[in-house]
């Protein structure tokens, strides 16, 4: 019989509340498995902490979305954020699934071009666009979304110097009622720039106008931003068929679409309060599909959502390094992740369960990070069970941001893997290791 | 010098085959080798063989110069009477002055006859068969003693005595020698009827005119044994006098009821096989009947009882309610096999030419909660209807806790028009039910009924009060918005129910119809459903059409292709295609160069073919081959499978004639086609697209894989195509288009 554990005892502040014989419940149960692999071994095999991809889960929230946008409007496309998470093996995942890829950096272009994605396929975003990155799009035929004038300036003196005939769309940024208003991006509907961005387009010899964009926010909690943001792209559509006779081929009302994660500060959990997926496409496709297009001219709807369709398939698995009293008498458990490698822990407060059965008691506790920082806070205040060092946890929904923000800081990055859809784990990114990271230092000879 | 050119190519084009078919014709078929052994075999009768081509010609030259139809005068429909007619009255008259121009009378009015039968027969699709050399022949034999003191003799048939007199003795002995060979008696009386047909009594010509028969039409072949067989027995079984069973009626009467309709204007089959010898009884009747009544008048019998009795018998399937066998024949093609092969295919691949293209009324995947005569409401004369709602993956129709309208998938998404037509009737006044709860007073609830014809009207129920986009008497067109799903009328839970009426009212009684094309749900792909009936449980979504591939198969009548292409000689050569819309409103890539033609559909979901004629070694014909059906629709996955009518695909000519035998009771032998995208980097209507065909072979015991084919498309339409199989190796490059 294994040895039963000792936990020191604790005295509980009374609750107030309804009282019921069953006292309150919290919320700890263990995660002892990741799609029926154990937890266990998958940290015994590599190391802790790491992150653990759910293919199922990605495919899963893929089949998902499509369906709900399939069942309201004919022609949809998704089109994989790059920078969400851009781990091939992710992105491939979704190329298969049938997404296109958008991109705001050469570097990413780069990276989709790699995962096999044509280049017509490629949606190229982003303030950030060297000549060389437009004239290597527009050679490929790839759709770039024009941020500001000086890029359509560049773009357009490129096309006379290359002979190029680019798609281009333009990034559009509005009022949809929401603070803080997304206005650096793009150009701006209210005063009208969007719509002299549009004509100057039109009006150039070589760019061929095939789609409108917008990017109205990230984490939306306002169905109703995209129904405002869905007319006003409609308007603008339809105003250039009115005044040009050119029906563009699609809208894009870009990505922003939230998670379930629990934003820091807000009062109520997040699988309670964020709209579900359908809201959104009630609210956009109601718009455009009675606007007025004829069932030909109804344009693609294209969607970069991110967030929404990776977050819930990445888990962090983790180990407590130590625990210790703080002065006022808390309790604070020390993990071996911490802000470098969950840098979304600035952004919400994650959802950790314990990795193994404990007893009923729980604490509230700071969780901290293995940095030493002070910043290095993953979690203010959490209740969870007595954990001891050595002790395994999960947190969930950390999919989205991280694999791409983590830092090299102090540490180095772990393992990233992959459950695929028959429950095989793959290493999709090793941990790196001190060749890796000085491979690109070099020592002057002075110093050597 | 160009006139003389002019007219031999027109002589060469037109006059030669018809003068060919006058004869072929006969026994329903247009094969040269069997024309050219009849046209030999009524020469054996000199003066008879002389008088058909002589009567053929004559009425030819009539009918081309006084401008009757030429494609008919071109199949020898209104030339062969004249045949029968010339040889016969070679074999009854002596030659002379007075014969010919009689001959050349009597050809006129067979002529004359036949223009008017036909005018009256064909416009209820009957054909006037023999009759024209029947009747043109009362009106010789009647009057011909009078003819006597003319000049005109009738001739005893001893022709046996001319042989001597043109070839001596040799000819004599040797014809002798075969004539009087010791066969088996029914061979003899077999070969003997098949001569006969031409006034003949002659074993030479009879096993000529069954071997070309033989070459010429299996079933053709098979069918003058099985009508021969039918008529021998019979005459057994009653005794020859009383069948009325002479060389003659066996041939002309017997054997060509057998050739009609087992073979020619029913689709051969064992129905059509069956009825051929069951008919020959009621031949014999029809023609005792009339030799005892032509008898009092002095009048010969001829054909026409065969006539008589397959004009009546066509009519009588034609006013049948409902056809499932006995068909006659669609499309006459002249041939037996290629008739029964043809439909046989179309069969299948063209059922949906009689429905009125459906669509699904939504976007998305849908489930079928309840098909037709389902277990709940669809009962009696509201059976044949459709209730749909949408199914996540665990078939949960419903979020959260299901007990609000909002929780159920399908609840308030839109509704669109399964096909063009006027709103008959809106409801819009009645209030979502609470979950659970049914309204048994406006059962249909909200409810739309749309009038896509006179009689033929799709009703969508259960809708949610106030979404309605579209008023009465409006045009809406196929994918319109109607209204949104809701929970109104005698509907626990929302869903929306689809049905096909006849009458516009809300809730009449349903038509059992088939939605033209939609997707099911399976665990590896999705299947594309064509003109099929959804079941329960279905997991359905519409098709729409990829914009890229329909472009690229949207073939504009009048336009034209250049493709250039390696011969087998290995030179550079080049094929023109131009297409066109017939009468009909069929359209078809036609090739003056080598006068192929492809016939083929384009509905926005399917591209197809439907008839290939012509030159089987055109370019035009690997084309067709290779994109025999492509999909148009928006789905990547989707395989196509279709199969080719059998003579469409060269095979081994001895399995091929030995298929042929048994092919109208059981075919063995299938040739699948196959298509499907390859590959596909098309984005906003930029990228290549790559569309793989296979044809293979199955029959007993045997697959073969008989060709592949790859078809390449850009924005910019056809690119080329390449087709190879076990010889061949074609790649062509559309230059022009």
């Amino acid at each position: 019989m294994e040895k039963i554990r000792y936990e020191r005892p604790v005295i509980f502040k009374m609750n107030t509340g309804l009282m019921n014989k069953f006292g309150t419940k919290t919320n700890n149960e263990p995660v002892t498995h990741i799609e029926s692999v154990p937890v266990k071994s998958m940290l015994s095999q590599y190391g802790s902490p790491m992150f653990v991809i759910s293919e199922k889960q990605i495919r899963r929230n893929y089949q998902n979305a499509i369906r709900i946008f399939k069942t309201r409007y004919p022609k949809v496309q998704f089109a994989w954020s790059y920078k969400t998470n851009y781990m091939n093996a992710v992105c491939r995942i979704f190329h298969q699934e049938g997404s296109w890829a958008e991109v705001v950096s050469g570097f990413e272009y780069e990276k989709a071009l790699y995962n096999n994605v044509p280049g017509n396929k490629i949606i190229f975003n982003g303030p950030d666009k060297s000549d060389e990155d437009l004239i290597k799009a527009a050679q490929n035929n790839s759709l770039i979304h024009i941020d500001h004038y000086d890029e359509l300036y560049s773009l357009i003196r490129l096309c006379e110097e290359h002979k190029l005939k680019p798609r281009v769309a333009i990034r559009v940024n509005m009022d949809t009622g929401i603070y803080p208003k997304w206005d650096r991006f793009g150009f701006n509907f209210e005063n009208g720039q969007a719509w002299n961005a549009l004509t100057r387009i039109i009006n150039s010899e070589n760019l061929q106008l095939v789609g409108i964009h917008c990017h109205i926010g990230t984490f939306m909690l306002s169905p109703n931003a995209y129904a405002v943001a869905a007319r006003n792209l409609s308007e603008l559509a339809w105003s250039v068929k009115e005044r040009f006779g050119i029906m563009v081929q699609y809208i894009d009302l870009g990505g922003g679409f939230p998670s379930t994660n629990t934003l820091k500060g807000a009062y109520l959990p997040g699988t309670d309060t964020v709209p579900s997926i359908d809201q959104f496409a009630d609210a956009i496709t109601d718009v455009i599909l009675t606007y007025g297009f004829t069932q030909d001219e109804l344009p693609m709807l294209i969607l970069e959502t991110g967030r929404a369709l990776i977050d819930d398939a990445g888990y962090l698995l983790g180990t407590v390094l130590a625990t210790k009293r703080l002065s006022d008498g808390r309790r604070a458990t020390i993990m071996d992740f911490g802000l470098n490698s969950l840098f979304t822990s600035l952004w919400y407060d994650h959802k950790i369960s314990p990795a193994q059965k404990n007893t009923n008691q729980t604490e509230d506790m700071v969780m901290f990070g293995p940095l030493c920082m002070n910043i290095d806070v993953v979690r203010e205040s959490i209740n969870m069970p007595m954990l001891q060092k050595g002790d395994q946890v999960v947190v969930h929904k950390v999919g989205a941001y991280n694999m791409t923000q983590w830092m090299q800081f102090i540490t180095m990055r772990p393992n990233i893997v992959l459950i695929d859809n028959d429950n095989n784990t793959h290493i999709i990114r090793k941990a790196e290791n001190l060749e890796y990271i000085q491979a690109l230092e070099e020592i002057p000879i002075h110093l050597k | 010098m160009t006139d003389i050119k002019q007219t031999f190519k027109a002589f060469q084009s037109e006059f030669l085959p018809a003068i060919l078919n006058s004869y072929s014709i006969i026994f329903f078929l247009d094969k040269k080798i069997l024309a050219v052994t009849i046209m030999l075999v009524s020469f054996f009768n000199f003066w008879a063989g002389l008088s058909g081509l002589v009567a053929v010609i004559f009425t030819l030259a009539i009918g081309y110069s006084m401008h009757l139809d030429k494609p008919t005068l071109r199949s020898g429909v209104y030339s062969f009477n004249a045949l029968l007619v010339g040889i016969g009255m070679g074999t009854f008259f002596d030659p002379g002055v007075v014969y010919f121009s009689l001959l050349a009378l009597a050809a006129l009015l067979t002529l004359l006859l036949s223009v008017t039968l036909g005018g009256q027969l064909f416009k209820k699709n009957l054909p006037f068969l023999s009759i024209p050399f029947v009747v043109t022949f009362w009106f010789i034999v009647l009057p011909s003693s009078h003819f006597e003191n003319l000049g005109l003799t009738q001739r005893s048939i001893f022709w046996i005595n001319e042989i001597y007199a043109k070839g001596g003795n040799s000819l004599l002995q040797a014809y002798q020698t075969i004539d009087s060979m010791q066969i088996n008696q029914m061979l003899d009386i077999y070969l003997r009827s098949l001569s006969s047909i031409f006034f003949q009594n002659n074993l030479i010509a009879g096993a000529l005119v069954a071997v070309s028969l033989l070459f010429s039409s299996r079933i053709m072949f098979s069918l003058s044994i099985i009508g021969f067989l039918s008529a021998y027995f019979f005459a057994q079984f009653t005794g020859s006098e009383a069948a009325s069973i002479n060389y003659y009626n066996i041939g002309a009467n017997y054997m060509m009821i057998g050739f009609a309709l087992g073979g020619f204007f029913l689709i051969p089959s064992k129905q059509s096989y069956l009825w051929a010898i069951l008919l020959i009884p009621l031949t014999s009747l029809v023609l005792l009947f009339f030799y005892k009544l032509l008898g009092y008048i002095q009048l010969p019998v001829f054909s026409l009882p065969f006539a008589f009795v397959s004009i009546t018998f066509l009519y009588f399937l034609q006013l049948r309610t409902k056809a499932s066998s006995l068909i006659i024949t669609p499309v006459q093609h002249n041939s037996p096999e290629i008739n029964l092969y043809t439909y046989t295919n179309n069969k299948d691949r063209l059922a949906g030419w009689y429905y009125y293209p459906l669509a699904l009324p939504f976007m998305g995947e849908w489930t079928v909660t309840q098909a037709h005569d389902g277990e709940f409401t669809h009962k009696g004369d509201w059976g044949k209807a459709f209730d749909f709602m949408i199914t996540d993956r665990e078939g949960k129709t419903y979020r959260n806790a299901g007990v609000l309208t909002e929780d159920f998938y399908c609840y308030n998404k839109p509704v669109f028009a399964p096909a063009d037509g006027y709103v008959e009737t809106i409801i819009d006044n009645i209030d979502d039910n609470e979950i659970g709860k049914v309204n048994t007073i406006n059962n249909w609830g909200n409810s739309i009924v749309i009038r896509h014809a006179t009689g033929f009207y799709t009703q969508i129920s259960h809708l949610r009060k106030g979404t309605f986009k579209v008023h009465k008497g409006e045009f809406v067109k196929k994918g319109d918005m109607l209204a949104n799903c809701g929970n109104s009328g005698r509907s626990p839970e929302p869903h929306i129910h689809f049905q096909v009426q006849t009458l516009p009212n809300v809730g009449a009684k349903t038509l059992d119809y088939p939605f033209a094309y939609f997707y099911k749900q399976t665990e590896k792909s999705d299947l594309l459903m064509q003109y099929k009936k959804p079941e329960k449980g279905d997991v359905l979504s519409p098709v729409s059409t990829n914009n890229f591939i329909y472009k690229a198969f949207n073939i504009i009548p009048d336009s034209v292709f250049k493709l250039n292409f390696e011969n087998k000689n290995g030179e550079q050569a080049e094929e023109i295609w131009e297409s066109y819309t017939d009468a009909f409103n069929y359209k078809y890539i036609y090739c003056a160069q080598t006068g192929a033609s492809a016939y083929y559909v384009n509905d926005g979901v399917l591209f197809y073919f439907t008839a290939f004629y012509g030159n089987k070694n055109s370019l035009l014909y690997y084309f067709y081959l290779t994109a025999y059906k492509i999909f148009l629709g928006n789905n990547e996955f989707v395989e196509i499978q279709d199969s080719l009518p059998l003579n469409m695909i060269g095979k081994s000519k001895w399995l091929a004639w030995l298929h042929d035998f048994v092919a109208p009771f059981h075919q063995f032998f299938k040739i699948a086609y196959s298509s499907k995208i390859h590959s596909s980097d098309v984005a906003l209507g930029i990228g290549n697209v790559k569309i793989t065909s296979n044809i293979s072979m199955s029959g007993i015991n045997i697959k073969k894989n008989k060709s592949e084919s790859i078809i390449s498309i850009t924005e910019e339409g056809i690119t080329g195509f390449e087709f190879k199989n076990g010889k061949k190796h074609i790649k062509a490059t559309c230059v022009k288009y």
